[in-house]
């Protein structure tokens, strides 16, 4: 089907059969605005953490005042910190482990069983490293004190 | 002015594995990497193998990794690419080197082949039996990628190529580009269903290697991502 628009043809295909392209493409889609929104994320983190509270004052005290106690119920302030660091560790998790896909079929994408092995182990590593990262973000920090 | 050449040669026949052949010689200034391979070739040793026909960046059968960077030795002058008094030559990388300079192109071709580069429209030609009309603004539509002269300077500059040579590769896209948004074609669904296999556009990591490398100064990287865009909506504008 063909129409017009500001004087160029346009053309409308049909929707492309292939799971896989399906697959791909919501990657493809998923990469561009997760890139697009860690860039904000992680260096509006950089300048909070750097800049305006300082890198000497970095410490357990200041990071349980921001997220909240663990075992102690939380302000809305803190869900919104939690929150904030829960969207960072997603969304850098999720970008970097379909990044290291993409390498890893470019590189071994032939031997199904060693891509498979390969990414089966990432893929548990990556679940391992996120609950670490989050336990703190869901159940709260503990003061060193 | 001098000029010392260090040039990775290799033949298969003879070598177990490439060395790096060094020459001296004196050249202009304003002389092409291109002369300066012929000085080597003419006057120096005549085993060193390249390609080149029209040597004038026309016919793209000169591509070669000039410091690091894909270029055609016919459109790169001396005195932009010396440093400390040296230029290093390599073959393009990720093909069959089959002598010094040569590759094997076979590979990159099969993948151009795999796109149909060729007109689809099984329409009736116009009643007055001439051309097919199209619009100014509709030929401006995919006129970047008319560009390109199949020299394979981007598709060996591809990190993705690189470690998977079943990457249908920038060329092919670029190429694909070219039909896929001409008014006049009828293939579009076709084409979009090889670049959306496994190996073909979705390969691509944006990584821009193919842009720098373009002798047409083809915006390479856009072009594949217009592609992508198409796939993802379906709609060609």
């Amino acid at each position: 089907m063909s129409t017009q628009s500001l004087g160029r043809t346009v053309r409308t295909v049909k929707p492309i059969p292939q799971a896989r392209n399906k697959f791909e493409r919501a990657m493809w889609v998923f990469m561009r605005y997760s890139g697009l929104a860690l860039t904000f994320l992680a260096l509006s983190h950089f300048g909070f953490q750097h800049i305006v509270i300082g890198t000497h004052n970095i410490t357990t005290e200041q990071t349980v005042q921001m997220w909240g106690e663990s075992g102690k119920s939380i302000s809305l302030n803190q869900l919104a910190w939690r929150t904030y660091y829960m969207a960072i560790l997603g969304l850098a998790m999720l970008h970097g482990l379909n990044g290291v896909r993409q390498v890893a079929w470019d590189y071994i994408g032939n031997n199904k069983g060693l891509y498979t092995l390969f990414m089966g182990v990432v893929a548990v590593l990556s679940v391992v490293v996120t609950i670490l990262g989050a336990l703190a973000l869901i159940f709260g920090a503990t003061s060193m004190k | 002015m001098k000029l010392h050449l260090k040039i990775k040669r290799f033949n298969p026949e003879k070598d177990k594995k490439p060395w790096w052949g060094e020459y001296d010689i004196e050249v202009e200034p304003g002389d092409r990497v291109l002369d300066a391979l012929h000085e080597v070739k003419w006057n120096i040793d005549g085993t060193l193998a390249l390609r080149r026909s029209c040597a004038h960046g026309v016919c793209g059968s000169d591509a070669m990794r000039i410091n690091g960077r894909n270029r055609l030795a016919c459109k790169c002058l001396v005195k932009d690419e010396i440093k400390n008094g040296q230029i290093t030559i390599e073959p393009i990388l990720g093909m069959r080197v089959i002598k010094d300079m040569i590759v094997d192109m076979e590979p990159f071709f099969a993948h151009y082949r795999s796109i149909m580069p060729f007109l689809v429209n099984d329409t009736p030609l116009p009643a007055n039996g001439r051309e097919r009309l199209q619009s100014p603004v509709d030929r401006e539509r995919f006129d970047d990628s008319t560009k390109c002269i199949l020299c394979a300077c981007c598709t060996t500059s591809c990190p993705s190529f690189w470690a998977r040579g079943e990457y249908i590769g920038p060329a092919a896209i670029v190429q694909a580009h070219r039909f896929i948004f001409d008014s006049r074609d009828q293939a579009a669904q076709e084409r979009l269903e090889i670049l959306s296999d496994v190996d073909g556009v979705w390969r691509c990591r944006t990584a821009f290697n193919c842009t720098d490398a373009c002798p047409r100064d083809i915006k390479v990287t856009k072009t594949i991502g217009e592609v992508k865009e198409a796939l993802r909506t379906g709609v060609i504008q």
